[in-house]
């Protein structure tokens, strides 16, 4: 047994310098421009990219009436110059495939009351029926605390977690290596483009909500409470074409988490989905984004009723 | 319990086998069997009734067989094949015999139905659509092996239940094998006196079983899985892709299989060892073969070797006129593709196993005659590799219908692959497709040079030593590394779970 002890820490320990050495020789080795492990097993990601900018400019530690928050309907849908343009500030928190498991990370480290009294999260069920590997990769690269990186990993409960919070750290130095031309500061980005005609729509897919993203989503609320934020919940316009049998699975979720929580929390779902007249093809960008032309529609709508709520100020 | 799974990793196994260890001899079988339980009921907690009653059924019927005389005997083996085979046939075989009836029944212009099985949930107990109990042919064809051994009067009855539940249930072989014999794992078991089982911990043991782990989770998790997101891409959209693709992805479907299944056996070999018993071999470098025969000698032996001693011989084996010779052959064949699932891509899969041998015994001496003709009798060398090369790509063929999702999908692929432009384009779209990066495809063609290479195996079976000092550190530290840093994780099943 003793024997089997020593040999184990030999081992052991060889791996951890040879895990390190490995991880540290692809990280530095180049391929035609590209770390050599970018994109091995599909999260190896690159450091760089939306979430990599609003990051960096979330820490200038400006004010805001409102942040928003949620996964690409989020940053691509929710336009910080609609705000402005009504006297709002608002600052877009949302990133790539973001579920609740990662929103709680970035809320945790980086939303304070001071900085903003209000966040809209946005709700879309395709972000509550994965394990989130998609959030957690783009996130441990792209946060700017170590802190907020490694709880992350740490609370995604896998080994890619680890990899993934290795990888930040070997790249720790480095500069950014990609930036997205669809950013426009303020954690928003946008296409202008609109769908073209062979655009494949989900369709008769079950929705399985997962278990740990439905717990981290309480927790979320919970943590908002805890730090005297108000929430508001948000779904954007999706196109008709979409399948609404599953919004509504979604729905009757939603409706019973409502249902559960304190009404001194005022908390409040503006469920947008279905409700508008805008075109399939001309206002968005793909199956399920909005383009510049229908972000811009949608998010007049949300802040006349934000403030018919009492969620804004009158301006 | 998947052994790809952090529950089994880091929880179960070392809890198991740290127990083993601690409790004393005598305790010992306990302990295995309602792990085996919490390993088994991990999957649908119900089904374990299912493998309570055929270790019920053939627990009595051992015993009942072995104090018999006469055609009583005769009647509880008949009893307990009827139980085995009658499980087999409601759970596995109910839907495929009743969907192939409604077919032929609408055919001919009557009405016929009769629900399916998957339509039932047993009262909400079961999820929809969930019938098929995991590794039950392994099990059952475990299990019937025990009666039958006891009736050839080859192994005594054994009478204490729990041992022989053990047999049945033993984790590291219960859902996908090998499919162990009671004079190999049941004598183990028994091996130590009184009610014990035997071994302490011993180091050489337990590290080498630890090894054999290592590789089989380093052949799941970077080779067959990352073979894998390929071939389910390419499988899942046949008509999607021209010949290079298609091409590819058959290829890499059998190093997939091979990886999967293998890789599942040296975990299980492994864990068994750790304990200090040893399961039965199960594959000895198969893709190395020269002939389908030799080839049958090297996949799933526990598989090939269960259907030769219960069904080839005891149909008459080659020991009958020729015909009847090939048609035993080819029933075994078929019977082994219907074993491992109820679909007609499987029975065709085993059809051409049996073809091939067939053909070969048929044109044995038109082969002779051509390795004369061609001269290559005097080149055996090279003999043998063409050989190695005509079986691997026979086999190969083979996996197209195993692999595909239904028989039109496996002509569908041939069809592609003989009639599409043959451009690298198709290439380069699926590997945009994947995201597949240019570090994925040299792991991946690592990983299958180490898969080909016979001394990793000659290691891992102990056949040639390991190599020791910094070296061997090196190596084994690098295959966890490996395993860390570039396996695919996840929830991804064996593909021998489902039969």
């Amino acid at each position: 047994m003793g024997r089997f002890g020593t040999q184990g820490l030999k081992f052991f320990a060889t791996a951890v310098v040879l895990y390190l050495f490995v991880f540290f020789g692809l990280t530095h080795m180049r391929i035609m421009g590209k770390q050599a492990i970018y994109r091995t097993n599909d999260y190896y990601q690159w450091k760089g990219g939306v979430a990599y900018a609003k990051f960096k400019e979330w820490e200038e530690g400006q004010h805001y009436d409102a942040v928003v928050i949620g996964s690409s309907h989020a940053y691509r849908g929710y336009d910080p110059r609609v705000f402005d343009a009504r006297g709002y500030r608002m600052f877009n928190l949302g990133s790539s495939a973001q579920t609740p498991l990662s929103t709680y990370a970035v809320l945790e480290e980086y939303l304070e009351k001071e900085r903003a009294p209000l966040v809209i999260i946005d709700v879309y069920e395709n972000s509550f029926d994965q394990e989130g590997l998609e959030s957690v990769s783009d996130l441990t690269q792209n946060m700017s605390s170590d802190r907020a990186a490694f709880r992350l990993a740490a609370s995604f409960r896998d080994l890619r977690g680890m990899n993934m919070f290795t990888l930040r750290m070997m790249n720790k130095n480095g500069p950014s290596m990609w930036a997205d031309p669809d950013y426009k500061g303020a954690g928003f980005a946008i296409k202008a483009d609109s769908t073209g005609t062979g655009v494949k729509y989900d369709a008769g897919r079950k929705l399985r909500l997962n278990a740990r993203q439905k717990e981290y989503f309480v927790k979320c609320l919970d943590l908002c409470e805890e730090r005297g934020i108000r929430v508001v919940l948000s779904t954007h316009f999706a196109p008709h074409q979409s399948d609404q049998a599953r919004h509504s699975a979604f729905a009757t979720f939603l409706d019973s988490v409502l249902a559960g929580r304190d009404p001194d929390d005022r908390l409040r779902w503006f469920d947008f989905s279905y409700d508008h007249d805008l075109d399939d093809h001309a206002h968005f960008c793909d199956h399920n984004h909005l383009n510049e032309a229908g972000a811009r529609i949608f998010n007049e709508r949300l802040v006349d009723s934000l403030v018919a709520a009492g969620f804004l100020p009158q301006r | 319990m998947l052994f790809n799974s952090a529950e089994f990793c880091l929880l179960f196994f070392p809890l198991v086998t740290g127990l083993y260890f601690l409790l004393p001899k005598s305790w010992r079988w306990l302990l295995l069997l309602t792990a085996s339980c919490w390993f088994y009921m991990a999957f649908v907690p119900l089904f374990i009734l299912i493998l309570a009653f055929t270790i019920g059924v053939d627990y009595v019927a051992g015993i009942a067989i072995e104090r018999a005389e006469g055609p009583r005997r005769k009647a509880y083996l008949i009893a307990s094949i009827i139980a085995n085979v009658g499980v087999l046939a409601v759970f596995k075989y109910w839907d495929f015999l009743n969907g192939n009836l409604t077919t032929l029944f609408s055919g001919i212009g009557l009405e016929y139905h009769v629900p399916k099985l998957k339509e039932w949930t047993f009262f909400g107990w079961l999820p929809a659509g969930m019938v098929l109990p995991i590794g039950l042919s392994f099990h059952t064809f475990q299990s019937l092996s025990y009666t039958i051994e006891v009736y050839r009067r080859h192994q005594k009855a054994e009478h204490r239940f729990g041992v022989f539940a053990l047999y049945v249930m033993f984790y590291p072989q219960l859902v996908a094998g090998p499919i162990e014999r009671p004079g190999n794992l049941l004598n183990q078991l028994n091996a130590a006196e009184g009610h014990g089982i035997r071994s302490d911990f011993d180091y050489a043991r337990v590290v080498w079983g630890l090894k054999q782990m290592l590789w089989g989770f380093f052949k799941k998790l970077v080779i067959a899985d990352r073979c894998g997101a390929v071939v389910d891409q390419v499988y899942g959209h046949i008509g999607q892709y021209e010949g290079p693709s298609l091409l590819l992805a058959t290829y890499l479907f059998a190093f997939q299989i091979y990886c999967d299944f293998s890789g599942y056996t040296d975990i299980a070999l492994g864990a068994a060892r750790v304990m200090g018993f040893d399961l039965m071999v199960n594959f000895r470098t198969p893709y190395r073969s020269a002939s389908i025969s030799e080839f049958w000698s090297r996949w799933h032996i526990s598989l090939s070797s269960w259907f030769r001693d219960y069904l080839y011989i005891p149909l008459g084996g080659n020991r009958v006129a020729k015909w009847r010779w090939y048609y035993n052959l080819f029933i075994v064949f078929i019977v082994s593709g219907f074993w491992h699932g109820a679909n007609w891509t499987y029975i065709i899969w085993g059809g051409l196993h049996g073809l091939y041998l067939v053909l070969a015994l048929v044109y044995a001496s038109f082969w002779k005659w051509s390795d004369g003709a061609t001269g290559l009798v005097r080149w055996p060398r090279l003999k043998h590799w063409i050989n190695v090369c005509i079986t691997f790509h026979l086999v190969v063929a083979a996996w197209v219908f195993f692999r595909a999702n239904n028989v039109q999908d496996a002509f569908t692929l041939f069809e592609r692959v003989a009639s599409t432009p043959w451009q690298l384009d198709d290439l380069l779209h699926l590997y945009d497709e994947l995201g597949i990066s240019l570090l994925d495809i040299t792991l991946l063609l690592t990983g299958l040079f180490l898969l080909i290479d016979p001394v990793v195996d000659a290691w891992i079976k102990r056949e040639r030593p390991w190599p020791t000092g910094l070296k061997g550190q090196l190596a084994f530290a690098g295959m966890a590394v490996a395993i860390l840093l570039f396996g695919y994780f996840g929830s991804t099943s064996f593909i021998y779970f489902q039969f």
